[in-house]
C-alpha cells in the first residue's frame, strides 16, 4: 500500500508538470485575453448590471475552461502513454496499476486546481480593477467549479477506458455534462415519455451526474439560500467520484498493452 | 537455485473483438524456456515472431492464457518481481523538457529504490552509459542514439538483477552499437542476466551465450555457443534454416 501510495505521488506529480508544460499557460493566455476582451465590450454595454454580467461572464468561462482542460486531459492521460509506450516504463516497474490510475487522475485535478486558481485571481483582479468587490458566494462558485471538473474528471477516465477513440471519449464525457445541467427537464420529459424510450431513458438518467448541485451562484444569492450544504456537495462528488473511479481500477486491472 | 527467467508451456492469444465477432491470433504458443542466473541469453526471430510478447508476459504488460511464467521462482507480474527487473522496450519515448538526470529521478523512484539511493545512483548511471557530457541538456535536444541511452540507463537505475532489452540497438550507429556492445558485456560479468531479443544476429553472436529462435511464435530451435561457432556460415545459416522450417 504504501509503495502505491508513493508511486501514486511521483505519477500525479510528474502529470503536473507535463500539463503545465503543455497546457496550462495556453490556458491562462486564451481565458486572460477573453476576460480583457469582454470587460471592455461589456463595460460599455451593460452599464446598470455591469458587476452582475462581468461576474457571470467570468465564472461561465472558467467553467468552461476548466471543463475542456479536465476532458481533454483525462481522456488523452492514458491513451498518449499507450501511444508513446511510456506506459511500459511505469507498469513494468512495482507500480500498482490503481496507483497509474489515480496518480493520473490526481495530476490532472491539482493543474485544473491550479488553473482554476490563476483564473480566479485573473477574474478577481479585473472586477478590482473596476470597482468590484467579489464576496464569499464568488470563491464557493470557484470551489464548486473545481469540484465540478473533479466529477467530470473521473467520469472521463471510466468513458475513456470503455470508449475506443479519443473523440468518442471527449464526446460522451460533453453529453453527460451537458444532460447533468438540463437533468430535471431530462426527466421530466423521461416521466412523460412513454413505450421503450421512456422505461430505458429512466435507468440511464442515474447514471448523469446532477451539475445542478454545483451551481452555487443563484441559489446562494437567493433569500433563503435554497442550496445543499457544502457537505452534502462534497459528499455527492466525492461518491460519484469513487465510484467511476473504483470500476476505472476494476477495468484497468487486466488492461494489456 | 531457481532459474533467473523461466517460461512454462506459455501461450498467448491475441483477442479481438469488432461488430460482435471475436477475432483470435496466436502471439505465443508452448512457449518453454529456462535462463540460469548470470547468463546472457538471445532471443532472434522474425518480425511479428513473438519476441516482444514472450518478454510482455515476464513484465505483467500482458497475461499468458496458458502455461506460466516464472522469476527467479515467482510468478511473473507481481510488484515483488517487477523489483528485480529493469526493461528497455523497442523505441521508448521520454518526456522532451526533462534532463536525463530528472527523467532518471522519476523512473527511479517509480522503481521503489529510496530517494536518497536514487539521488547517488543516477550521476553513476548518466556516466555509465556514456550521458555524462550532455547532462544538463533536455531530453528533446536529444539524438536517437542518446535517447536510447537513456532508455539503457532507466533499465538500469533501480539495479535489477535481470535486463530485459528489446531490439537495444535498433538504429544504432555503429559506434553505440560498440558501446552496447560493451557494456552488455560489462553488466553480465557483473553478475546480472540479460535477456535480449533483436533482429541483428551478428550482434546476438557477438555476445551471447545462447540463442533462441522464434518462428510464428513458436520456439523453434535452442542453441549454445559452440553450435554456432563450429557452424559454418555462423549463426546466419542456422537462422535461416530453423525459420524456414528445414
Amino acid at each position: 500500500m504504501r509503495t502505491g501510495l508513493i508511486a501514486l505521488k511521483n505519477i500525479a506529480f510528474q502529470v503536473f508538470r507535463e500539463q503545465w508544460k503543455n497546457r496550462f499557460f495556453q490556458l491562462i493566455i486564451i481565458f486572460g485575453g477573453l476576460i480583457i476582451y469582454a470587460a471592455l465590450l461589456l463595460g460599455a454595454m451593460a452599464v446598470e448590471q455591469e458587476e452582475r454580467v462581468l461576474t457571470d461572464f467570468g465564472l461561465g468561462l472558467i467553467d468552461f475552461v476548466g471543463l475542456a482542460a479536465v476532458v481533454f486531459g483525462c481522456a488523452t492521460a492514458i491513451l498518449r502513454d499507450i501511444e508513446t509506450k511510456t506506459i511500459y516504463l511505469i507498469l513494468s516497474r512495482p507500480v500498482p496499476r490503481w496507483s497509474y490510475l489515480c496518480g493520473k487522475y490526481a495530476g490532472i485535478m491539482l493543474t485544473v486546481a491550479a488553473a482554476i486558481a490563476a483564473m480566479g485571481a485573473v477574474h478577481c483582479s479585473l472586477l478590482l480593477l473596476k470597482g468590484f468587490r467579489p464576496g464569499g458566494v464568488y470563491f464557493a462558485c470557484l470551489g464548486a467549479a473545481w469540484l465540478k471538473t473533479c466529477l467530470m474528471g473521473g467520469l472521463t477516465v471510466l468513458v475513456s477506458l470503455i470508449s475506443t477513440s479519443l473523440l468518442s471519449s471527449v464526446v460522451i464525457s460533453v453529453v453527460f455534462w451537458t444532460l447533468g445541467h438540463f437533468l430535471a427537464e431530462v426527466r421530466f420529459i423521461a416521466d412523460h415519455m412513454g413505450g421503450v424510450a421512456g422505461l430505458l431513458l429512466k435507468p440511464f438518467l442515474y447514471l448523469v451526474p446532477n451539475m445542478a448541485v454545483f451551481d452555487m451562484k443563484d441559489a446562494l444569492s437567493a433569500v433563503p439560500p435554497v442550496h445543499a450544504g457544502a457537505g452534502a456537495v462534497l459528499g455527492y462528488c466525492a461518491l460519484y467520484v469513487s465510484v467511476c473511479m473504483a470500476y476505472s481500477i476494476w477495468l484497468f486491472r487486466k488492461k494489456e498493452f | 537455485m531457481p532459474a533467473a527467467v523461466k517460461y512454462t508451456k506459455a501461450g498467448k492469444i491475441y483477442s479481438r473483438s469488432h461488430l460482435g465477432k471475436v477475432f483470435r491470433t496466436k502471439g505465443l504458443e508452448d512457449f518453454t524456456l529456462e535462463i540460469p542466473k548470470g547468463e546472457l541469453f538471445g532471443l532472434l526471430g522474425l518480425n511479428g515472431a513473438g519476441k516482444t510478447t514472450a518478454m510482455k508476459l515476464l513484465l505483467g504488460l500482458l497475461f499468458p492464457t496458458s502455461g506460466g511464467v516464472e522469476i527467479m521462482g515467482l510468478p511473473a507480474g507481481t510488484d515483488e518481481v517487477k523489483r528485480k527487473i529493469g526493461y528497455l522496450p523497442e523505441l521508448p519515448y521520454f518526456y522532451p523538457w526533462l534532463t536525463p538526470g530528472e527523467s532518471l529521478e522519476f523512473y527511479g523512484r517509480l522503481s521503489g529504490a529510496a530517494p536518497r539511493t536514487v539521488k547517488t545512483r543516477v550521476p553513476e548511471i548518466i556516466k555509465l552509459v556514456g550521458l555524462d557530457p550532455h547532462k544538463n541538456k533536455k531530453l528533446g535536444e536529444f539524438s536517437k542514439g542518446m535517447l536510447q541511452r537513456v532508455g539503457l540507463a532507466q533499465a538500469l537505475v533501480h539495479d535489477p538483477d535481470i535486463i530485459v532489452l528489446d531490439e537495444p540497438v535498433s538504429g544504432l550507429d555503429p559506434l553505440a552499437i560498440w558501446d552496447f556492445r560493451e557494456l552488455f558485456t560489462e553488466l553480465n560479468r557483473a553478475g546480472k542476466t540479460i535477456f535480449l531479443s533483436s533482429h541483428s544476429i551478428s550482434e546476438v553472436e557477438k555476445i551471447c551465450h545462447r540463442v533462441g529462435i522464434m518462428s510464428g511464435g513458436k520456439l523453434v530451435r535452442l542453441l549454445g555457443q559452440d553450435e554456432w561457432r563450429g557452424q559454418s556460415g555462423g549463426l546466419e545459416v542456422i537462422f535461416v534454416e530453423a525459420v524456414k522450417g528445414k
